[in-house]
């Protein structure tokens, strides 16, 4: 079998997310696909002529399917257009064999995996592979928005969930939420450095997300910085 | 294009006694001083604050302080203090692996975390109290490899520096040219003439007759970024020129660092080591008066020579047997940028 050239079906094609498509692709005969490693991308053929790489997002020790996840990208020159519109369940697409340029660091003591929108395809793959290996790792997903997050409920309901942070860039801050509203909270740096905003707290519990405050100064959970701090309770109660 | 993963000599270490030093390198705009227990450090020239460049600060027991605001950076590019401030959320800038070695301060601009000490050129004759060693800089408005073609093909000697080096046997002379994996060598002996002037005040300067024939030899070595010493030397004639008995010769090595500072401008290390009267104070600076006034003949002609290929670039320039040196070295120079390029899109 030439490696270079897989021959495969796509099986399923499901929306993840606004603008976010996955595909699972399986060779017919449900023979046994090349191995991957976390972070693995894999060359596809488009029925358009283009050839676009796309990580490879399912785990790796599956080896009768490949997942892949596409964003439809405005500024596309073809490739992720042509996977969204012209690429349908049960078509055959000729696709590569995995290769990683993008291996895992394994002999890490702690991993930090940040994630940019679609970029979460190979950071997943990784995650899972270190929460089955039992290592200490965090995963930061960054987004503009909730509905544009692929994968959240595969998130969710993985053994790993605890470990994985949201970022998103449309959900206004405190101190946007309370400007819009007509409560003005002076700000300088706006991300948590300067402490120009520190806020007492009356009643709930912060999610502190600054680098102002020492971690021995949030466990009291009285004071945050609303310009990037959010609450992880339903009410908070600020002493402006 | 730069060779990053390499040290390249930033600057002498007169140049940061008084203050920090902002100086270009391959591109990246460095602040270079002495960071704690007087150790060289090279930073990013960025304020994290507001961007002012760090040297214009000073360096206060070892902590760079911006100029602007009283910012205190550490050598590893982590803010130490601010007056009024707490520092710990502040972004970091990038420092770079730094050595003072050989009379010299060596930077990597590339990734720091490559930089390996014992990849910085030995250099016998700066730790050998047999030999002298006197220098300067120049500021040339040239790309790096026009000085290398320059150095690796001493022809021009006779038009350039037709009053001091130059003859006109180093033309009727052909040079022979060999590389390997780590150098390009390109060597030059001419029997039996007269010293030119440059020569006969060397061969006083070891008390030896400057009016009778000598042999001499010019021997160029390219290693990798953009070093070249150059062998040079006269010999009375007939005593086995290059490798003739010291006490019948007056030879030395001349040497270049070349320092890319943008593509079209370097920062030119030039100085000339001997081994013969190294104790002589006067001879070493009469040597370097005259070799900076020599060296100096070269930038009109190389930056008017770069201004012409950037009015003209699609001009197709002449590789002539003579330019061999230049050549090689140049290829030598493609074969690393290309590892570095694939090494770097491996990692990516």
């Amino acid at each position: 079998m030439n490696t270079s050239d897989l021959q495969v079906r796509v099986v399923r094609k499901l929306s993840e997310a606004l603008d976010i498509s996955s595909f699972e692709l399986v060779q017919d005969d449900e023979r046994a696909l090349p191995a991957f490693s976390a972070g693995s991308p894999i060359d596809v053929h488009l029925p358009n002529g283009l050839t676009r790489q796309y990580s490879l997002c399912n785990h790796p020790s599956e080896d009768h399917r490949y997942l892949i996840a596409v964003l439809r990208d405005a500024s596309s020159r073809g490739g992720s257009q042509a996977m969204h519109e012209l690429v349908e369940e049960g078509d055959v697409l000729h696709v590569s064999a995995p290769k990683n340029h993008f291996p895992l660091a394994h002999e890490s003591r702690h991993s930090i995996l940040l994630a940019g929108g679609i970029g979460v395809t190979p950071i997943l793959c990784m995650a899972e592979r270190l929460a089955v290996a039992d290592a200490s790792f965090e995963l930061h997903c960054c987004t503009r928005s909730p509905e544009r997050t692929a994968f959240r409920d595969r998130i969710a309901e993985s053994s790993f969930a605890s470990r994985v942070a949201f970022h998103h860039d449309d959900v206004p801050t405190i101190v946007e939420a309370l400007a819009a509203v007509g409560v003005e909270i002076p700000t300088s740096c706006e991300q948590g450095v300067c402490g120009t905003c520190l806020t007492p707290i009356l009643q709930g519990e912060p999610d502190h997300k600054d680098m102002y405050l020492t971690p021995e100064e949030q466990v009291p959970n009285d004071q945050f910085t609303p310009c990037c701090s959010r609450s992880t309770s339903a009410l908070l109660v600020l002493d402006l | 294009m730069f060779v990053k993963s390499a040290w390249y000599v930033a600057c002498t270490p007169d140049e940061i006694d008084v203050k920090p030093l902002g100086r270009r390198i391959c591109g990246e705009s460095l602040v270079v001083y002495r960071g704690p227990q007087g150790k060289v450090a090279a930073l990013e020239d960025f304020c994290p604050h507001r961007g002012a460049p760090l040297s214009l600060g000073r360096a206060i027991g070892g902590k760079l302080v911006c100029g602007y605001h009283g910012l205190e950076m550490g050598c590893d590019g982590k803010t130490i203090a601010m007056p009024g401030q707490r520092v710990r959320g502040f972004p970091a800038i990038r420092a770079f692996a730094a050595v003072e070695r050989h009379g010299f301060i060596w930077v990597w601009p590339g990734d720091q975390a490559l930089a390996d000490e014992a990849l910085i050129p030995v250099l016998d004759w700066a730790e050998n109290p047999a030999w002298a060693y006197g220098g300067g800089m120049y500021h040339v408005a040239c790309d790096y490899r026009l000085m290398i073609d320059n150095l690796m093909d001493l022809t021009h000697e006779t038009y350039v520096h037709a009053n001091s080096i130059g003859q006109p046997e180093i033309d009727e002379t052909p040079t022979k040219t060999v590389s390997d994996d780590n150098a390009v060598v390109t060597s030059r002996h001419m029997e039996n003439i007269m010293a030119p002037p440059f020569w006969r005040l060397a061969l006083r300067g070891n008390q030896l007759a400057d009016d009778v024939p000598v042999d001499r030899w010019q021997i160029c070595r390219f290693t990798p970024p953009s070093h070249v010493m150059i062998e040079v030397g006269v010999a009375h004639a007939g005593h086995g020129g290059y490798h003739a008995d010291p006490t019948v010769k007056a030879s030395s090595i001349v040497v270049d660092f070349i320092t890319p500072e943008t593509e079209t401008s370097i920062w030119y290390f030039w100085g000339m080591a001997r081994n013969f009267n190294p104790h002589d104070m006067a001879l070493t600076a009469s040597i370097r008066e005259g070799q900076g006034k020599i060296f100096s003949e070269d930038l009109d002609m190389l930056e008017r020579q770069q201004q012409n290929l950037l009015a003209h670039p699609q001009r197709q320039l002449l590789k002539l047997n003579i330019d061999s040196g230049g050549v090689q070295s140049r290829r030598m120079i493609e074969r690393i940028l290309e590892q570095e390029q694939q090494t770097a899109a491996a990692s990516a």
